[in-house]
Formats: structure tokens, sequence, C-alpha cells
């Protein structure tokens, strides 16, 4: 385990392996409060945090390792900016982060169709609002700056999920406007970190790193959900992508036989962008994070090449059938329109 | 006499969108086929026959694809 050590004291204040334990007393802290104060509604609100998760449990939701780190990038930025991060505020920020989190995770579930319970809990949209904001209330004053950034980022945000749910096809503009901007909130943390150790001068490095995640984490959502996204008719820049290749029959053939692949590449070029970025945060952190993406990537684009190509050759053996045959003979099932 | 062919785009689509058609297809070609009442050759039979389904399922889970 590796630590940032305070190079005058010593001190290590915060250590690598403690981040899933104040993620954790987060999500009981969300819990205990809604239990107290509006036990009807917090109990089902449990039931959905814990739904949410794979495990069940809430606070590991937020800690895959394919997730965007909205929760490390604050913890990354504090261990990065300063050698003596006031505890206190992390924890309010990592609290904060995560009712920012579960609000947007209710409205989008409920606009794309996800929602499960949604509908049920939605007045629990106020106590997420209320605990996301009342938190940086205690550390900036009315008129410090952090405010105009908060309320810029955080309206950006919901402006993005809304117009998300209006869009019919997502071209370049649109994914930078719109799909990446959905993530422009995380930037609320990792400005309130670098504002309070009064680390303002640093902070565009951060704000610029928080941006190019935001894409590159976009694009890996497009890829792994393009599939249930095709059959929800949901649209989305990589569908829209295949949408434009007229040499194929359909969006699956082109996704088998190179769309999977070119995205691959495409996700490879954010990662040495990001790479670039880092080098400007002075962070150990992150670098080991991108180290970690590196190696998952690669790891992808050698499986899914050998897997296309096995389809790729189960595909050559049918079109050989196919096109020496009587087409009356070929059972037809309807295809899907493309979104 | 040409033989008998099945578009193989359609077959990926039922493949994706039927998880039971899947899993018999994994199982049996021949019958999963047969029981859709879709029609295929014997070398496409064959060419299913030789796919390593599993290795297809670990790429699709590494990239977040839910597999039935």
């Amino acid at each position: 385990m590796s630590r940032h050590a305070d190079s005058r004291t010593g001190v290590s204040p915060l250590a690598d392996d403690e981040l899933p334990k104040w993620v954790g007393n987060a999500c009981a802290r969300i819990e205990a409060e809604l239990n107290h104060r509006a036990p009807f509604l917090g109990q089902k609100i449990s039931k959905w945090m814990a739904d949410l998760s794979p495990s069940g449990k809430p606070g590991e939701y937020f800690l895959q390792p394919r997730a965007f780190p909205l929760l490390q990038l604050p913890w990354w930025a504090a261990r990065s900016l300063t050698a003596e991060p006031d505890q206190k505020f992390l924890a309010d920020v990592i609290y904060s982060t995560i009712n920012g989190y579960y609000y947007i995770r209710l409205l989008d579930n409920l606009m794309d169709d996800h929602a499960t319970m949604e509908s049920d809990i939605l007045p629990g949209t106020a106590f997420f609002h209320t605990e996301f904001q009342r938190v940086y209330q205690e550390y900036f004053e009315f008129s410090h700056p952090f405010w105009e950034i908060f309320r810029s980022a955080w309206f950006s945000t919901n402006d993005a999920v809304t117009h998300e749910a209006h869009l019919h096809t997502v071209d370049r503009a649109a994914f930078e406007q719109v799909t990446v901007a959905k993530l422009t909130a995380a930037r609320i943390p990792v400005v309130a970190v670098a504002l309070r150790h009064e680390m303002g001068p640093r902070l565009r490095n951060w704000e610029e790193f928080t941006l190019a995640l935001a894409r590159f984490s976009q694009m890996e959502d497009d890829l792994s959900d393009w599939h249930n996204d095709l059959k929800r008719a949901k649209t989305s820049y990589f569908l829209t992508q295949a949408s434009h290749q007229s040499d194929f029959e359909s969006i699956e053939q082109w996704v088998i036989c190179g769309g999977l692949q070119r995205e691959m590449e495409n996700l490879q070029r954010e990662l040495s962008s990001l790479r670039q970025l880092a080098s400007g945060l002075n962070s150990p952190d992150v670098v080991r994070y991108l180290d970690g993406r590196e190696i998952i990537l690669q790891t992808q684009k050698l499986k899914v090449g050998q897997a296309c190509q096995v389809i790729q050759d189960v595909e050559r053996i049918f079109r050989s059938v196919s096109s020496t045959s009587d087409d009356s003979a070929f059972v037809q099932i309807k295809r899907r329109s493309i979104p | 006499m040409n033989e008998p062919g099945l578009d193989f785009e359609d077959l990926v689509e039922k493949a994706i969108d039927d998880p039971e058609f899947y899993k018999e297809l994994k199982k049996d070609p021949a019958a999963a086929l047969s029981k859709s009442g879709l029609t295929a050759g014997p070398s496409q039979i064959e060419a299913l026959k030789n796919v390593d389904y599993d290795y297809l399922e670990e790429v699709a889970k590494s990239l977040g694809y839910f597999v039935t």
C-alpha cells in the first residue's frame, strides 16, 4: 500500500485503501439521515440504493473498476494538492457527491426507461439535492466564487440530462455538448477541494482532466450499452455512427465487422490524451488509475479482435451458402430499424 | 442442388434477442434451429457447432454486456 506522506511530519493523512471505508460511511450517513428525518421514504430509498449495486452494498457501486471515478477524483485531487487534507471536509465532499449522483441517477433512470421503483421515491430528490448542496454551505460563504461554478456545473448537467432525452441522433457536437456534459457536475467536488485548500491556480488542470475523463467514460458507456440502446431505440454517438455505415446490412454486422474494434482504437487515443493531461496533475493516484485502465483496454482489444475473427469466419461460411441458395428457403426474422 | 441456408444477421439477432434460443443453440445448434423453425444448411450447422461460445461470452462480459 503506497501512502503520500507529508515530508515534514511523516503523517500519512489519506491511505489508498481508506476510500472504500469513507464511501461506505457516506452511504450509511445518507441512510441514517433519511431514517431519522423521513423514515418511510428512507426505507424505500435504502432498498433502491442497495438494488443499484451489484453486490447489494451501496458503497461498492461507486468503486467498480470500470465506473467513472466520481468519488476518487476529489480524493486524488486532495492527495495531490495538499499534504494535509481537511479530512472532515473531504468526508463531507464524498457525502455530498453521492447525494448529487443519486439525484441525477434517479431522474436519468426515469427519463430513459431504466426505472424500477424510481417513480415511488421521486420525492427523494428533495433530500438528495438538499444534502448535495447543504454540505458546501458550511465551507463557502454566499459570495464565494465556488457558488458560481457550482450553479454553472449543476445546471449544465441537468440541462444535458433533459436534452439527451430529446435527441434522435448524436453527432460529434451533440456528444460533446450533451452526452459528455451530463458529467459536468463531476467538476464540483474537485473544484471544492482545490478552493478549500487554496489551490485555485492548479484547478484548471484538474478540470480539464475531469472533462477528458468524462468523454472517455461516456464513449465506453456507449460501447457497453450499444445493444441495450438499440433494443430500446435509444440513440447514442456510437449507434449514430453505425447508422451512417451504408456498406452494412445491419447495426450488428457493422459492430462485429469493425465498429467495435474502431471504437476501441478511439478509446485508446482518448486514453493517450488523458495521460498527457495527467502529467500536469502531479498525482500518482491518477497515473496508477490510467495504468489500470490501459491494461483493461489492451486485454479487451485482444479478446475483441479474436472474438470478431471467430464470428466473421462463421459469417463467411453462412454467406457462401446463402449466396448459392434460393431466398425463399430462408426464414426471415424481421430486422430491427436503426434509431 | 444448392444447400438450403440461413441468413447470418437474422441468426445473430435472434440469438441476442432470445436468450432461450441462444442457450439451445449453444448446446445443440441443429435442434435449436429446427425447434425455432429455421432452416440451415449442413455446413452452416457444422460452423455453429465449432463456435467457442464460452469464449464469446467471456469477451461480451468483459465489455460489460449482459449474457444470460
